[in-house]
């Protein structure tokens, strides 16, 4: 009984286990090509993600985005509407709570809680409207979405370097002006860069653990990304977890891009977020964790770890930073991989009885 | 509503046993309180489930495709039976599973219309037709254009009905 409960437990880890085995191998003959040693170097990159406080903080830092992005892809992707909409959302969600949080007049709490809440909404909305545009044109979500990525950055970069630009600096940079000290997110430990934003989003884990597992709407989104057949015949309206999902990615993904500017920049700046492919490397936790809260969280992280520990060893080896793109890449490829296998399996599994091929076409649809 | 096929409407093979077994159930008060789960209630439904239909299953957490599809079978008309519906609609209910799961889902139905409750059956299994109903009524390119009462039904004549649509 003990040994049954951990075992599936542990079953969950045992694919993302396995991807990262398999990349961490192909990094290392790319790293045997560059003529160093893959131990070493390895060593190296684990000392660089989690080997000091400062190194540690700033792994943590950094995979507070991607663990929000990937929750938000998560509730989106396990409830069968695969958007890759996750970096517009956020930008959005950045932008518009700096811009809120600079021209909203009255006490910093005001101030505080009309840009969080204009931004969150912000980002529902803009990713309802692919929802929308899903349900009146079906129009593919992977098309719209990534679609809404370009519009959302370059709308953004327009209204940040000709309406809000920072002209009191000398720097050359595409960002508004910064908000003001009492509005920030303190940092957790002083002199370090890892910022109250962390515990909201481990807060977030356990909140979106809750409502995917917990409670009616979680229960009935889970169905639809299972069968949605079964869910129109369980009288679930596949238009409300569309919506509904939709919505609740596009806001999580947003407060991403607020915490961005609440606890790192204090600015927006224009393509750091692109730059630092956040919500990319969000989904891939989302994938690599199976749509798991807390899988996303320690995916998360270690991902995070890959990126600053690339960078400690293109610092104290000749070992160029790519090669933490190649170790993504490759876990990527490898987690695809048993996606692609899972969907074969369904495809042939499937029976067809007589008169089920109309069905057929319409999975995954609205 | 028990579905024509188990697997398209009927259930979802990767949920849990709970998981399909609760579909349509969940949403009532006592499962869900303003939109949350109540877990423990809804475990003991699984189990009651799987227990007075006696589905074979490794337990209330394993996966719906695990299990046989008499097995499935019983699992989904134990969910719909357990509605305390006044009309049941079945669907080939007994579509493809072994002898003894048929048996136990035909005295299940027979049971829900002692019980006071309609059940209209929807089949092409002639045998089970005629050995359930009450009431026959043979339809034909849409239309009903024959009726037989128990024990009054004549195989012949039935299949002509079927067949042409006129005796």
């Amino acid at each position: 009984m003990m040994r049954s409960k951990l075992k599936r437990l542990g079953e969950p880890l045992k694919q993302p286990a396995i991807a990262i085995f398999f990349a961490l191998l192909v990094g290392a003959a790319a790293i045997l090509v560059t003529g160093e040693n893959p131990l070493t170097v390895y060593a190296a990159m684990a000392k660089g993600a989690f080997g000091s406080t400062y190194y540690l903080l700033t792994t943590l830092t950094r995979a507070t985005p991607i663990i929000i992005c990937g929750l938000g892809a998560a509730v989106a992707w396990s409830s069968n509407y695969m958007g890759i909409g996750g970096e517009g959302q956020m930008i959005v969600g950045g932008f518009v709570s700096a811009i809120l949080a600079l021209n909203v007049p009255g006490p910093a709490w005001f101030k505080i809680i009309c840009s969080v809440v204009g931004a969150l909404a912000a980002g529902g909305l803009y990713s309802a409207l692919s929802a929308w545009l899903l349900e009146k044109f079906k129009m593919s979500l992977a098309i719209s979405t990534l679609m809404f990525n370009y519009a959302a950055q370059y709308i953004t970069m327009h209204f940040t370097a000709n309406v809000f630009l920072d002209t009191t600096g000398d720097a050359k940079m595409t960002q508004t002006l910064m908000l003001a000290e009492e509005l920030r997110l303190p940092k957790m430990v002083e002199t370090y860069s890892l910022h109250w934003g962390f515990v909201i989003a481990v807060l977030l884990v356990a909140a979106i653990w809750f409502v995917m597992n917990r409670t009616s709407f979680g229960y009935e989104s889970k169905m639809s990304g299972y069968n949605v057949d079964f869910c129109d015949y369980g009288g679930i309206s596949s238009r409300k977890v569309m919506y509904g999902m939709l919505t609740l990615s596009g806001v999580i993904c947003a407060l991403a891009g607020v915490l961005e500017v609440y606890g790192v920049q204090y600015r927006y700046v224009h393509n750091t977020y692109v730059s630092a492919s956040y919500a990319w490397v969000g989904l891939n936790a989302a994938l690599i964790s199976d749509y798991n809260p807390v899988g996303i969280l320690l995916t998360s992280i270690l991902l995070a770890g890959i990126q600053t520990g690339g960078a400690a060893i293109s610092r104290a080896t000749s070992v160029p930073l790519e090669i933490s793109s190649i170790i993504q890449g490759c876990i990527t490829l490898f987690i695809s991989a048993k996606i692609a296998f899972k969907f074969r399996g369904r495809l042939l599994r499937r029976p067809r009885p007589y008169g089920a091929q109309a069905a057929e076409g319409e999975e995954g649809e609205a | 509503m028990i579905p024509e096929d188990r697997y398209i409407w009927g259930s979802a093979s990767q949920a849990t046993v709970t998981e399909t077994g609760i579909m349509g159930h969940y949403i009532q008060p006592a499962f869900s309180h303003r939109g949350v789960l109540k877990s423990k209630k809804i475990q003991q439904f699984a189990q009651e489930l799987i227990d007075r239909f006696a589905v074979k299953t490794d337990g209330i957490q394993a996966k719906t495709g695990s299990l046989s599809g008499g097995n499935a079978q019983k699992l989904i008309a134990a969910r719909e039976i357990m509605h305390k519906s006044p009309l049941l609609l079945a669907c080939e209910p007994t579509r493809g599973v072994d002898v003894g799961a048929m048996e136990f889902i035909h005295e299940q139905l027979v049971k829900k219309r002692a019980a006071g409750d309609g059940v209209l059956l929807i089949s092409s299994e002639l045998s089970e037709v005629i050995k359930l109903s009450d009431r026959i009524y043979v339809m034909y390119r849409g239309r009903v254009n024959g009726e037989f009462t128990r024990g009054h039904v004549k195989e012949e004549e039935l299949g002509l009905l079927m067949a042409r649509g006129k005796a």
